[in-house]
Formats: C-alpha cells, structure tokens, sequence
C-alpha cells in the first residue's frame, strides 16, 4: 500500500539555512520507521509558512489534509495517520483515526471537487 | 550543440490524444523530424535515452505573475524595492523553468520595467529563464482592483498605475509601450478578495476603456483584463482585448458574445488562486467565515458551469494564474492542471494541450507548443505517463529533462539546481 505525503521544498522559508533540512530529515524517518511503501511528492510549498514544518497527505480522488508545526515526536503519528488515510475512500479521517496532537496541526483540507459542505 | 535524437520515448505531441512511441530529431533550435521508433538517421546524432517515459512540448504559463513575492497584503509588492524586485523577479523565472515552463504569457508587472529587464535578459542568454511576454502593472481606476491608497497617507507605492479618464489612461498606455511592454493589463472589475461583490462591478467607463484599447491597437500591443463582472467583459469583447481573465459572473447573451468571438481571444479562469483561498489560507487569516463573505465557495461552485459552457461553445481556455500569493505559492502553478481535471472535467490530456498547444498561440508563435517538424523545439521529458496522471507536474524531480529553445536546460541525470555540469552527453535517463 503506496501513501503519498507531500514535502515541502522551501520550508522552513526563512529558516537562515535551515531551508529543505525538515523535510529531508522527515523523509529519512519515514523510511526508517514505516513498513508501508512511502512516496514523497517534493513540492515546491504547501502555503503555510507561517506555521512551518508543513506535510500534507494526498491522493487522486481523496482530501489532501496539511499538517503544520510539526516535530520530530510527531513522526508516528503520521504514519498511523497515513495508514489510516490510505484506507480510507475519500480522504477523510474520523476523531478515532486522528490523534489529538496530530488534529491540533491540521491546517487545511482541500477537496478534489467543487463544494460548499465542510470536511 | 550536435542534432539531439530522443529515441524510446512516448511523444505527447500536445494535440490531446495518447502518447505514442516514437522518437525525436532536434537540429538547432527546432524539431527536424518525428518518426515512429528507430526510423530516423542517426548519423552525427547524439541519442537521448528517454526509458519510455513521455516527450512532450513545454508547458505554458497563461497568467504568469513572476514579480509576484509570495505575499499576503499587495501593499509588500510595492514595499519591495525595484533592484531587489529584479533579482526576485529573475529568481522566479528560473524557478518557472525549473518546473517545466518553457514559456511565461505575464498577466501584469509589479512594477512597470521589471518584466522587461528580465525578459530582455532572458532574450540576450544573460539569464536562465522562459520566453516571456511581458506585461505592464494592472492600469486601475481610483477605487479599482489595485488602488490600495489612503485619503491620509500621500506615500503609496503600490503595484498599479493609477489612471482615470481617457487622457490618463492613453499616457499609461504609451508610456508602458514606450517602456517595451508585449501586452497592456486593464483591471476593468474589481474582485471580491477586496470587499463583498465587487468582483461584479465594473471600475471603468466604456470611453476609458475604448482609450486604452485604441492605443494599444495603433501601437502594436496585446490587451488583456481583470474581468470578473459580465459588463466588464462586454466591455472587453467590444474593445477587441486578446485575453480575458476569470470571467467568474457572465450570463445570457455574453456567452454568445464571446463565441462569436472565440478565434481572436483567450480565457483563463484563474481557479487556483480562488481554491487555494477558499480553503488553505487559513494560517493567513483567511478563515471559512471569511471566504464565504468573499463568495469564494459560490465562484467555486459556478465556475464548472461557466467554463464548461464555454468549452462547449469552442472558446480557447488556459490553465494557470495567480501564483505567487503566499498560500499559492510561486512554483506550485501546476496545481492548476490537477484543478481543470478535478474541477473542471477535463482529461489529463484535455488540459495538457490546453496548456502547450494553445500555450503556444496565446504566446503568439504558430510554431510553439506541438512536437511537430518545424516547431521550436521546447521539449520535456517526464518520469511516467501525466496523461495518466496529471499531478506528476507538482513534483520537478518528475521532469528528466527541460529543453528550450532546443537548448537543455535540464539535461537527463543531471540536477539542474545543483550547478553540477555533465562531463558527457548522458545518454540514458537510467545512468
């Protein structure tokens, strides 16, 4: 089962030489601790450099959910999470699917289709 | 550089049909020739392994705004001083390149030489970069989309030129031709991220516009507008503007309107900036409350029904726009290919041709966008099928090779932004 998660190219955007460090060292824990196959998508920014250390979960047909103010101990987390967003139809995870500290740093969730109803 | 033979690849030739296999000849800066597999000579070629992944033209920017800074407020875009505006601006370019767009058609300047210089030095090989046509700033009316002024604070300096009346508005127009501007950029609406509905008024009188127009006709440059509300872009159709912008709130006779027109002009809805508002911009203060007070979730909802309406009528329709803002970001402009598929209902295909083939006519060459003997040869070279899946563009490491002007600018197994130099001609993307 292939997850795709999002990277950030230029994040933290103002990190003073820190730009790209994030998520290099998180895609070397992903593949470090996750036993499904993780495809990073290296995008250019996920738009939330305020808050930054920036993933997101997407796929065709499903939400894509960005997740900012990530830490290294949220790592696990997101695998679960990814897991979890894989098996889902549509991208939408439950409270029970969502860790509290991981649904705190929910930023964004985007739908694949024009609508006015909340995720 | 010797005559390039892309041998083993799926030649998208940006008509919207699938790939098929076959190679590519390249002579100086043009496609000399497209066969079937292991047809051409190879004598006194190199060969370009491309691994079965697909060939097609590069893409095309249709709403580029490369001066844009990634900002939040437009007042930081005036903020920028015009030297540092430049290297940013010569910055963005290259990052335009980088991800696969061989060439930019500008929807307004920041500031009123900017694109100029960089498209100049792009032109001289001074500068990495893609064709460009350069815009002017947006030439608004006061209390148009733009006029950022304040009645108590007579020290602005924003992203427009602000010009009321015929006589105004004609010396914008000039002095920005004069400047060496390709295409003049009227906001003739406003917009609803200023304030509720104003994206259905229109901000010039019929008599400014006709000025603007006809100065621009007599003197040899494009027209494009902010058009939102449907008598702004009656207002445009009637004045002979070559591209018009979103095109949110038209109805009735304005769709016939335009397709009796649709062989002279250009639409491009924009929708990446309004999705990425309705729904990631939260970090920047604009929350769900806020994006409804915009209308945003209603313009979301009417633009499939506008635009295919349009397609439907035969009307030219582009991908791109408005990146550049900091919750849609310079570099992510292929979003907007997965936003035609997912929003708008078109194939993969659909919107890849949309974006090289009638790229290439927007940009005013009839020998730009196809992989086609004769065309100038802008080539990329994608890891897998974006045919199948349109999203490979959101991620460059995608593009194997970036070709302009028959020029590589990314060469396959090279890195193009990490400076390194090929000490040979790679000849397979496997190596």
């Amino acid at each position: 089962m292939t997850v795709e998660i999002l990277l950030c190219r230029t994040c933290p955007r103002d990190g003073q030489g820190e730009v790209g460090l994030f998520s290099e060292a998180l895609q070397r824990a992903l593949r470090r601790m996750a036993s499904l196959e993780i495809r990073p998508v290296h995008v250019q920014c996920l738009g939330s450099c305020r808050q930054p250390y920036t993933v997101s979960l997407d796929a065709p047909d499903k939400w894509r959910i960005r997740f900012s103010g990530l830490g290294g101990r949220d790592v696990e987390r997101l695998i679960e999470v990814a897991q979890h967003y894989a098996a889902t139809p549509d991208g939408l995870l439950t409270d029970r699917q969502l860790p509290p500290e991981l649904a705190a740093r929910i930023t964004a969730r985007s739908p694949k289709f024009t609508t006015t109803r909340a995720a | 550089m010797k005559p390039q033979i892309f041998v083993n690849a799926r030649i998208f030739d940006g008509e919207g049909t699938p790939p098929q296999p076959g190679e590519v000849r390249v002579v100086g800066n043009r496609i000399e020739a497209v066969a079937p597999p292991d047809q051409l000579d190879r004598t006194d070629c190199s060969l370009v392994d491309c691994g079965g992944n697909v060939l097609m033209p590069g893409l095309i920017e249709a709403h580029a705004h490369v001066t844009y800074t990634n900002f939040v407020h437009l007042k930081e875009l005036g903020e920028v001083p015009p030297e540092e505006h430049v290297l940013i601006t010569a910055q963005n370019a290259r990052l335009m390149l980088d991800s696969g767009f061989t060439s930019l058609y500008s929807a307004a300047s920041s500031k009123p030489r900017t694109e100029v210089v960089i498209r100049n030095a792009i032109n001289a090989g001074t500068l990495p970069g893609p064709r460009m046509r350069a815009a002017s700033p947006e030439i608004v009316s006061t209390g148009g989309l733009g006029d950022e002024r304040q009645l108590h604070n007579p020290h602005h300096q924003g992203i427009e030129i602000i010009a009321d009346g015929p006589d105004e508005i004609r010396r914008a127009v000039r002095t920005m031709i004069r400047e060496g501007v390709d295409t003049i950029k009227m906001n003739i609406s406003g917009d609803n991220f200023v304030r509720k509905n104003f994206g259905r008024q229109t901000s010039y009188t019929d008599a400014e516009v006709a000025a603007g127009a006809e100065e621009a006709h007599a003197r040899g440059a494009w027209l494009s507008c902010h058009a939102r509300a449907d008598a702004a872009v009656r207002l445009a159709l009637k004045h002979k503007f070559r591209v018009i912008y979103h095109l949110d709130f038209i109805e009735g006779e304005t769709f016939d309107l335009l397709e009796a027109a649709k062989d002279e002009i250009f639409l491009a809805p924009a929708i990446g900036i309004i999705y990425a508002t309705a729904h990631e911009a939260e970090p920047w203060g604009i929350t769900r409350e806020v994006a409804e007070h915009m209308d945003l979730y209603k313009m979301l909802e009417n633009c499939p029904r506008v635009y295919g309406e349009l397609r439907k009528r035969g009307l030219r329709v582009l991908p791109g726009g408005d990146y550049g803002f900091a919750w849609s970001p310079m570099g992510t402009n292929a979003r907007d290919f997965e936003h035609f598929v997912t929003m708008l209902g078109y194939t993969p295909a659909e919107v890849l041709s949309a974006a090289t083939k009638l790229g290439g006519q927007l940009m005013g060459y009839d020998d730009l966008g196809l992989i086609k003997p004769g065309y100038l040869a802008d080539l990329l070279l994608v890891r897998g099928d974006p045919t199948e899946d349109v999203r490979l563009f959101q991620d460059r490491d995608n593009l194997l090779a970036i070709m302009k002007d028959g020029q590589f600018h990314k060469r396959p197994g090279q890195g193009v932004e990490s400076g390194t130099v090929a000490t040979k001609v790679v000849e397979s993307v496997w190596q």
